[in-house]
């Protein structure tokens, strides 16, 4: 696995829900582990002591610093984890992200968005709920997945108030 | 022919269409336009994507059938008065159709309405909600998109045999004053329900359920059983009892109909 690889690999997790992946191959393995709060880490070690000479450890502990965008913004975006508010499920439901399966999404992670911007669908007993945003701010991030149930009060989404 | 009602709600603006791809989404787009009026009617003779549940469509061929949406805004209603809303509008819209149809009409739990065991009405609700930070939300506007067939008599090849108005009656309608009509019958129950609450509303949408306190089949994951309808409840689930009495949420189980 070189380089370019594991920044996709870091890229691909950052993005999806995925907690923990770890990849083995012969002689290496890589473990990227997303935080709660999302920062991307890196844990790379040599699957045998036998391998010390094997190039990708200390490549992949520089990813964070030198890496791809996502990687190297989010810890400074996020440092001050206590200006983010999270908009909060108002109801017991099935949650979408997309008005039908074909569309897309009504906002990605990055988005501005601005009061009354639908930013999901609630759908409980036939009936369809858009929810709009009270506030203004950026997306930082998705915490349920699309058409999965969600609780009164689960927080839906991660947002830098503006 | 019924007396014509005195349309108290005449002056509520009542948008007629040749076509829109969905009468819910031309009455969401008012309300985010900040257009929308409490009352107001969006009506069309065809639909180019009309809207039914999730993953659904409402097919209906162009200019036999009542397509129309209404602007409600749920004042003094919480989120949790939902299923009342929804039970206003049914009965608005039974009490309309009733009025041709006669007795064999009743509501399929939760908004299609039948005649006999054929389903005339399919009615689907979206709502716009306002969500804070808090926990919690306001609920701002519902829009009640009602798909009545009216004229048509060939339906295809549908394997469950809807049903319309003129095939009941056996007479063909003006779309329009028909439209009109409905509109003041769900007007009507909204009113009843701000001014009698949400329990008598509920009570009477009971009253008119289709298979009420009769035997039905519904299936669950891969099973079908039989089980007795005895009604919906406040937070919209239905109550069924087979030896024991269970509930249901929409889209938990699936009314096998033969």
């Amino acid at each position: 696995m070189d380089f370019k690889q594991i920044q996709e690999l870091i890229k691909m997790v950052n993005k999806s829900n995925i907690g923990e992946v770890t990849i083995e191959q012969k002689d290496f393995k890589v473990t990227i582990r997303q935080k709660e709060d999302n920062i991307t880490q890196v844990v790379a070690a040599p699957a045998q002591m036998a391998a010390p000479v094997y190039a990708p450890q200390p490549a992949a502990q520089s990813q964070p610093v030198t890496g791809a965008a996502p990687a190297s913004e989010k810890p400074k975006a996020e440092a001050p984890a206590s200006n983010l508010v999270t908009i909060k499920s108002p109801m017991i439901g099935t949650f979408y992200r997309k008005s039908s399966p074909d569309k897309p999404s009504f906002v990605e992670p990055g988005d501005e968005i601005t009061p009354g911007k639908v930013v999901c669908i609630i759908e409980a007993m036939k009936l369809f709920n858009e929810i709009e945003s009270e506030i203004s701010g950026k997306v930082v991030k998705v915490l349920v997945d699309d058409a999965s149930p969600v609780e009164y009060d689960q927080p839906l989404f991660l947002v830098e108030p503006a | 022919m019924p007396d014509q009602p005195d349309d108290i709600y005449q002056d509520f603006p009542f948008v007629s269409l040749e076509t829109v791809d969905s009468t819910n989404n031309y009455a969401l787009h008012l309300v985010h336009a900040g257009l929308a009026q409490h009352g107001t009617a969006v009506f069309t003779y065809e639909q180019t994507a009309g809207k039914g549940q999730r993953q659904k469509t409402w097919h209906a061929a162009a200019g036999e059938n009542i397509l129309m949406s209404l602007l409600l805004r749920p004042e003094g209603l919480s989120i949790a008065d939902q299923p009342a809303l929804n039970a206003a509008v049914a009965l608005g819209t039974y009490d309309f159709f009733s009025r041709y149809a006669g007795d064999g009409t009743s509501i399929k739990w939760p908004n299609d309405l039948y005649w006999q065991d054929r389903k005339a009405v399919g009615i689907l609700v979206e709502n716009i909600i306002s969500a804070g930070t808090e926990g919690g939300g306001a609920w701002k506007w519902a829009v009640a998109g009602i798909g009545i067939n009216i004229n048509q008599t060939n339906f295809g090849d549908f394997n469950r045999r809807p049903v319309s108005l003129r095939q009941i009656t056996g007479r063909s309608y003006d779309l329009i004053t028909l439209a009109r009509e409905l509109r003041h019958c769900v007007l009507k129950q909204y009113d009843a329900l701000q001014k009698n609450g949400t329990a008598a509303i509920l009570a009477l949408y009971n009253q008119r359920l289709y298979k009420l306190h009769e035997k039905v089949k519904l299936k669950k994951d891969n099973r079908v059983f039989e089980t007795e309808i005895r009604g919906v409840g406040a937070d919209g689930r239905l109550t069924v009892f087979h030896g024991i009495e269970e509930t249901f949420a929409h889209g938990e189980v699936e009314w096998i109909i033969d």
